[in-house]
């Protein structure tokens, strides 16, 4: 029953000009229904700690590990997520609001999303380059997956509703329903999932989470790169690696069987690993790729060990163009770019420890603070 | 998106000025997103002898599309008073009893104590037009349709849309270690006699004296050489479920009683006095649906077995349409209510007693 | 984005349990888009008035005058009726001259959505064996006729008044095209006397036996009096068109020319097809309120309360709530307390209304 629930609204909206208003007209809805809300930017003032150091006095990284420590614990709170998978700075969904599913997904709330444009990708695409059986970026990069609407992970872990919020309420609404049905039907249906690691190894193993997988030369470069893994004395597992537990399955035709095999590859690697070491670097427009987002939300969720790279791991509003920070650091729409010493959203910027260099300097640096722990 | 399933679309507007167009855009519209509709069924008919031969005709078609049928997506809207078309409900009851996946929409899922727009308030409820206490004040339709369908407030686009968006959901199921499915195989309950197993689908089954009319109705019934199972019964194999304050549950149980009777009888007899405005009871019109798709003995009374152009004010248009109040159709099929009954159905004019004596009489004559 | 728009949200869901989030939700969402929003609570300490229910009409009087528009749910409330309080804003929106938008989610004919009808053969019974007027209309002449209403919720409403926004703006820059609508003024009775407009539900053929009874008796204490019986003398009748907006239009052009017309307007508020007062009378009432020039007098005939009449309960902070967890109004006040302005006489005949009505306005001069 709605009451029973506890809805996690996720999404860009804070970041949209008066979008604040949004949230809670989201969150006023939703209790209008019965449900209780966690907002994640729900305070929930320590009274101690704000003595200790109010908001005006505490710098921008600490306000950044605030606000994330907030959202965990609204996630913590909640039963259902529903997150908004606008578009933002380019193709992609907030990687933010990514990162919040796979914490959602971790958790084991149920996951609803819901979209504007629920056309394909290869539909909805601008700025690409179509050939008779191919969708290329601006960067020149084949477009994965261009029959489908969102990345693998969104996919697998979230229904996908096409309409504005309230139309994804009705349905979250009509599912409780059915749910409650369910409890007085004979016949069960069983839903048992598996979440124990698949692996085990002497050495802390490394999931390395990155967009290349869906690109011709990623054998060669996962080659590379398990090869440094290794060397500097992890267990390396990438993307597209087997997963032990996870068995290849022939779904035939069947396009979301498909995704969700996949899906369930890589959600069991984030399970099996003890440090993930993921790419950050913009994917799409200015935001990181939504599977790699999604499996950073995961990893934090699980409390994984978090390390990431970038080509520039200087401040975001160095990196995104915005008109200054005595203007709010708003970019050409007027939408916020985030402000708190840290390369790339919130949700990233505290819950990673950023690196940069070559691979090769990557892995060091990484095996080097493992080691100082 | 390209799916195998092929989807039947029931619904009044066929009864509507143009409703014709609207039926075309939805199927359409099912169409345009890879499903294969199953109604109209486009094959040409041989022509029709007579208008009960035309009902007929028109009836196997539907019974032909739900056959070939995976799932349904109904409109809800009310009919010439606050119930759903009794024919739409029918048609969910043939879909459920074809194991079909039941979706439908409506634009009110408000409660009906909320929406029930003609009531008289009194101490602890509402009575209706009629002056009889609403059953269920708390919740937007009757069991049947609750407990079988999937219902979502919006239009036929927006249930086109939760019903794709569960296939999709259906599909990840195929790839998702851990998750299984257990049915059961719907099977009757009760051990066969001698004697026939009549359900008596009747409409006053949430009224206080349920009880005793029942009884009654059961003795007549017994008297008559027949074993009766009631809509007040429990169902052999049903579990009665404690109330654990979760609404839709309890309606679950209850429909699942409902559906059980209609499954354990032989015959059933149908309560198809109009119940509010000018239409059958939603539940009586489902469950005649689900004995028709399973080849149960079809018998009704009605407490007003004129036929419909008679019982509904009704004046005739330029095409020969005969048309109520609002530019509604009114079907003239020589029969007292909607084809899908009036078809498939003996439908007995007067009382429940007199009903039982006919169809005892049809019965031994066939 | 809607730039210097100023929203009035009205509707009945401050009534329904945790109403007052859904409430929330559509301020902000309005404000999302760039309207400032007034909603009638949002100065409670500081409104004038001795009783709940002066404050109430007070409260919504201030917030109203600061607005470009209104819009209204008109979703049926506790019968067939909107909630009158509801439909008692539009009035005073379009008697001051607001853009008017409402939204239900059922605009199909009324005889279409009336649960309770016995058919005719081309009408409608009522469950009293009243005849469903505008039985091809989704709602009220007056509300048909002042307000442009949109099927769906209220994100759906918002999003057509932000269009009509937008159209606006570019017809400020659209050569050659002079729209020009002057707003109708009040016109002098004819005998000198004082005018009194009967604002009673409009029931057809059935009410005009009623109306010249009320006319008589009003015409006994020396006023000159009208009643939605009458056309308005300065309103021309256009009753052949086919198209039946129009005629709606035409018909509601004659009900607000009569409330501008009158010195004293006596709405009649007994319940009509369930629980609240008919909805042409609650928008005459709103109007006539906002005019300012009118006196305004409420005759109810039934002695009862609306807690009374709706059989409601206290709820557990002891308020009273119908059997749908519905508030109803509080202290034993008879009608929607948007007639907090209104001297109200209740539990008597008309007669007796008009002739207590009288001495009232002889003791005022």
């Amino acid at each position: 029953m709605n009451k029973d629930e506890s809805l996690y609204i996720a999404g860009p909206n804070c970041f949209w000009p008066r979008g604040g208003n949004t949230l809670q007209a989201y969150r006023e809805f939703s209790l209008y229904h019965g449900f209780k809300v966690a907002l994640p930017g729900d305070p929930k003032p320590d009274e101690e700690k704000a003595k200790e150091k109010p908001w005006d006095q505490q710098t921008k990284k600490e306000r950044g590990a605030n606000i994330l420590k907030n959202c965990a614990d609204s996630m913590d709170a909640s039963t259902i997520i529903i997150a908004n998978l606008d578009n933002y700075r380019g193709y992609s969904p907030d990687g933010g609001t990514i990162f919040e599913v796979g914490m959602a997904y971790a958790k084991e709330a149920k996951c609803y999303a819901y979209t504007r444009d629920i056309r394909s990708t290869g539909e909805k695409f601008s700025g690409g380059c179509w050939t008779a059986d191919e969708l290329f970026d601006e960067k020149g990069r084949k477009v994965p997956n261009y029959d489908l609407p969102f990345s693998v992970d969104i996919l697998g872990s979230c229904k996908v509703i096409e309409g504005n919020y309230f139309d994804a309420l009705n349905v979250v609404m009509a599912d409780i329903k059915e749910e409650s049905k369910d409890k007085a039907k004979r016949a069960k249906a069983v839903e048992k999932l598996s979440v124990e690691p698949t692996v085990k190894s002497d050495k802390p193993i490394v999931y390395f989470c990155d967009f290349d997988r869906y690109s011709e030369n990623a054998p060669e470069k996962y080659a590379e790169v398990k090869a440094l893994l290794e060397k500097y004395g992890f267990t390396a597992y990438v993307p597209t690696d087997p997963c032990p537990g996870v068995e290849e399955l022939d779904c035939g035709e069947d396009r979301y069987a498909q995704v969700y095999n996949e899906f369930d590859r890589y959600q069991q690697h984030v399970r099996n690993c003890d440090i993930i070491l993921a790419d950050l670097n913009d994917f799409y427009g200015y935001e990181p790729n939504a599977d790699v987002s999604f499996e950073c939300g995961m990893a934090f969720q699980l409390r994984k060990k978090m390390y990431a790279f970038m080509d520039n791991i200087g401040r975001m509003i160095d990196r995104v163009p915005n008109k200054g920070e005595e203007n709010g650091c708003k970019d050409i729409n007027d939408m916020g770019v985030e402000n708190f010493d840290a390369p790339v959203n919130l949700m990233f910027g505290s819950s990673f420890k950023f690196l940069d260099g070559s691979m090769e300097d990557v892995v060091r640096k990484m095996a080097e603070d493992l080691k100082a722990e | 998106m390209t799916t195998d399933e092929r989807i039947y679309v029931a619904g009044p507007i066929c009864f509507f000025p143009r409703g014709g167009e609207i039926w075309q855009a939805r199927r359409r519209e099912a169409q345009y997103y890879g499903f294969t509709v199953t109604l109209p069924n486009d094959n040409k008919r041989p022509p029709a002898q007579s208008k009960e031969h035309g009902a007929y005709l028109t009836l196997k078609n539907c019974r032909d599309s739900i056959n070939q049928s995976t799932g349904i997506i109904a409109d809800l809207e009310n009919f010439r008073g606050s119930e759903p078309d009794g024919g739409t409900i029918y048609e969910v009851g043939m879909a459920y009893g074809h194991d079909c996946k039941c979706y439908a929409f409506t634009r009110d899922k408000r409660p009906m104590g909320v929406k029930y727009n003609a009531g008289t308030y009194v101490d602890g409820g509402i009575l209706d037009y009629k002056g009889r206490k609403l059953p269920h004040i708390d919740l937007p339709f009757g069991v049947c349709v609750l407990g079988a369908c999937k219902v979502i407030e919006g239009t036929f686009s927006d249930a086109l849309k939760a019903y794709m968006c569960d296939l999709e959901e259906e599909s990840k199921k195929k790839a998702m270690r851990g998750y299984s499915l257990t049915k059961d195989s719907p099977k009757q309950t009760i051990p066969r006699g001698t004697r026939p197993i009549v359900y008596v689908a009747d409409i006053f089954r949430y009224e206080e004296d349920a009880a005793e009319k029942y009884a009654e109705m059961k003795k007549v019934l017994e008297a008559q050489g027949f074993d009766a199972i009631v809509p007040t019964d429990a169902a052999p194999g049903v579990p009665v479920l404690e109330d654990t304050g979760d609404v839709m549950e309890m309606v679950y149980n209850q429909f699942d009683h409902y559906q059980q009777h209609v499954r354990n009888c032989d015959i059933i007899l149908a309560n198809l006095t109009d119940y509010e405005g000018y239409e059958p009871s939603s539940d009586v019109a489902f469950e005649c649906g689900m004995a028709d798709q399973l080849g149960k003995k079809l018998f009704a009374w009605m407490e007003d077995g004129r036929n419909m152009v008679d019982r509904i004010p009704s004046h005739e248009n330029n095409q020969g349409r005969m048309l109520d109040a609002n530019n509604y159709s009114v079907e003239n099929n020589n029969a007292p209510i909607n084809l899908m009954f009036g078809a498939s159905f003996q439908i007995f004019d007067g009382t429940f007693e007199n009903a039982v004596e006919k169809m005892k009489e049809k019965l031994q004559n066939v | 984005m809607i730039h210097e728009e100023h929203l009035y949200i009205a509707g009945p869901v401050c009534f329904y349990p945790r109403g007052n989030s859904m409430w929330q939700s559509y301020r902000k969402e309005a404000e999302f888009y760039g309207a400032v929003v007034e909603l009638p609570n949002d100065n409670w300490d500081s409104v004038p008035g001795d009783s709940i229910e002066e404050k109430i009409i007070n409260n919504c009087d201030i917030s109203m005058r600061k607005c470009t528009a209104v819009l209204a749910n008109i979703e049926n409330h506790r019968g067939f009726m909107p909630d009158a309080g509801t439909v008692f804003e539009i009035g005073m929106a379009y008697g001051l001259g607001l853009k008017c938008y409402a939204y239900t989610r059922d605009k199909r004919a009324q005889g279409a959505k009336y649960f309770g009808g016995t058919y005719e053969l081309d009408r409608i019974l009522d469950k009293d064996g009243e005849i469903l007027m505008n039985m091809d209309l989704p709602f009220s002449d007056c509300l048909v006729g002042s307000t442009k209403i949109v099927e769906g919720d209220f994100t759906d409403c918002l999003r057509v008044f932000r269009e009509d926004v937008e159209e606006e703006s570019k017809q400020k820059a659209v050569r050659g095209r002079v729209e020009t609508f002057e707003a109708p003024k009040k016109n002098p009775g004819k005998t000198g006397k004082k005018v009194v407009y009967v604002g009673d539900c409009r029931r057809g053929p059935q009410a005009e036996q009623r109306h010249a009874e009320m006319k008589r008796i009003l015409e006994k204490y020396g006023y000159e009096a009208y009643t939605p019986s009458d056309y308005n003398v300065n309103v021309p009748v256009l009753q052949q068109m086919d198209d039946p907006y129009a005629r709606a239009y035409n018909r509601f052009d004659h009900y607000q020319q009569h409330v501008r017309d009158c010195d004293i307007y006596l709405c009649v508020l007994d319940d009509h097809r369930g629980y609240e007062v008919d909805s042409d009378v609650a928008f005459e009432s709103g109007m006539a309120y906002m005019l300012e020039d009118k006196k305004m007098f409420g005759y109810i005939e039934s002695p009862e309360s609306m807690a009374e009449r709706t059989h409601s309960t206290l709820s557990e902070s002891g308020s009273p709530v119908d059997i749908n967890g519905w508030s109803t109004e509080e202290k034993g006040y008879p009608v929607n307390m948007m007639w907090g302005g209104t001297r109200l006489f209740r539990g008597m005949d008309f007669e007796e209304a008009v002739k207590q009505m009288t001495e009232l306005l002889k003791g005022e001069e």
